[in-house]
């Protein structure tokens, strides 16, 4: 256990002391902020044009019209953000030559992917927690609901981790930093077009892998729901790519 | 790792995997309404009316997947199902022999109690289901109000305005290259001493 949190610890220093993961915060707070100002400016004027009309205004809620957006464009952000973090998390080992010696450890290829995984982890915490300057924002403007914000954030972490854990995976099957970012890139280009593109309504196999896929999963949570069923989800898919990611390391060490 | 013990790890975890299936699959509409003004949640006077209930009601959900509003009406009938154990839901197809004998189409909900006559509603919200619950039970309809989140609309002051722009969207966005740019420049000193 030590040696897997020693090996995660010094994944994480060496995430922050690059540039990558500041690179990575920098567009990804620019990118979700300039989203959520403009959700928050549309409302605030909705809002304004509404306090004439006390039926409209009665039903207006800030919490309820501007966090399930905002919490829906940091998993789409973030989808997009996150392959450039979790691409040299093994594959850069490996162009290097350092996962010969990684795996010299006194540590398992299970894990060597956990500790690495919780580094990633980490880092999207960090991500979110800088995010958290738009709810702020907005408590500035209108009561906002703690609880709603708290189940939303969570479940962008849930998700964010789940799309960082199959960034690992594509990382740990892919020869080189630049291949695993395409692929995940390219994975995450069409969750996010599904997404966008299937609706809830949507049925058969599209609709399956839309509602399935973590940015399905985050919808709930961007409502302020949080069930069972979308952790569970999370979690077995999380697992799944801890699982192959751990697979293509033995596979390696054993036909190397 | 011996391939004893390889076995061994990849069981445990398809067991647990298995495990989490499961749990899914079971409890997987159990939930925890965090959400403002609690909409998620059936008000007070449909879980009082629901605890009441003395027989078995069957409710009959006549929807086409792909119609608007299937699974807003889904999600509700089966918060009554999980208010009361005596509430039964059942998902029946808009084309079939039982959608025909009661002339319903896509969109219907059926409710029957016992062997009495059903009670059809037409895309119904709470206080909809509820009084066809009371009527297929022979009751009053109790007065329903579903759960709404307060009128909280967003009024900001101009300096709010600006904050709403400023503070995550610039503010934020600029601290992280500052704190990357920070945290190398110590690294590299402290590698440098050393």
């Amino acid at each position: 256990m030590s040696g897997k949190a020693t090996l995660a610890r010094r994944e994480l220093r060496a995430l922050v002391t690059s540039g990558t993961p500041w690179a990575v915060a920098a567009a990804f707070l620019l990118i979700s902020g300039l989203l959520f100002w403009g959700n928050a400016t549309d409302f605030a004027s909705y809002s304004r044009q509404s306090v004439a009309d006390p039926a409209t205004a009665a039903a207006l809620n800030t919490t309820q019209a501007v966090i399930p957006p905002t919490v829906h464009n940091l998993g789409v952000v973030g989808a997009f953000v996150l392959p450039f973090l979790t691409m040299r998390l093994i594959a850069e080992d490996r162009r290097s030559g350092t996962l010969e010696h990684l795996q010299t450890l006194p540590l398992t290829d299970g894990g060597i992917i956990v500790a690495k995984f919780a580094a990633a982890a980490a880092v999207t915490a960090g991500l979110l927690v800088a995010a958290l300057t738009q709810p702020l924002a907005l408590a500035l403007g209108a009561p906002v609901a703690a609880g709603h914000v708290l189940a939303g954030w969570a479940g962008a972490f849930a998700a964010l981790s789940t799309l960082a854990a199959v960034g690992l995976a594509i990382s740990a099957l892919a020869p080189t930093p630049v291949v695993a970012a395409s692929v995940n890139l390219t994975l995450n280009l069409g969750l996010v077009v599904l997404d966008q593109s299937a609706g809830p309504q949507a049925s058969g196999l599209v609709g399956a892998v839309a509602s399935g896929s973590p940015l399905g999963q985050l919808n709930l949570f961007s409502q302020g729901v949080v069930t069972v069923g979308a952790v569970a989800a999370l979690a077995v898919t999380t697992l799944l790519a801890l699982g192959v990611g751990t697979a293509a390391l033995t596979l390696e060490r054993r036909f190397r | 790792m011996t391939p004893r013990r390889l076995l061994a790890v990849a069981l445990i975890a398809v067991a647990a995997l298995a495990a989490l299936v499961a749990v899914g699959a079971s409890f997987g509409d159990r939930q925890l309404d965090l959400s403002a003004g609690h909409t998620f949640t059936l008000s007070a006077a449909t879980r009082q009316f629901l605890a009441t209930l003395d027989r078995p009601v069957t409710v009959e959900v006549f929807y086409d997947r792909a119609q608007p509003g299937a699974r807003e009406v889904t999600d509700l009938t089966r918060r009554f199902a999980r208010a009361s154990r005596r509430v039964r839901v059942r998902f029946a197809d808009p084309n079939g022999a039982r959608a025909i004998s009661l002339r319903v189409a896509s969109g219907a909900v059926a409710v029957t109690a016992g062997s009495g006559p059903p009670v059809v509603v037409r895309t119904p919200d709470e206080a909809d289901l509820t009084g066809a619950l009371a009527e297929a039970v022979g009751r009053q309809p109790p007065p329903v109000r579903s759960n709404q989140a307060p009128s909280q609309p967003l009024l900001p002051t101009p300096l709010g305005r600006s904050v709403l722009l400023w503070l995550p969207a610039i503010l934020a966005p600029l601290l992280a290259p500052a704190a990357g740019a920070l945290t190398v420049w110590r690294r590299r000193r402290h590698a440098a001493s050393t």
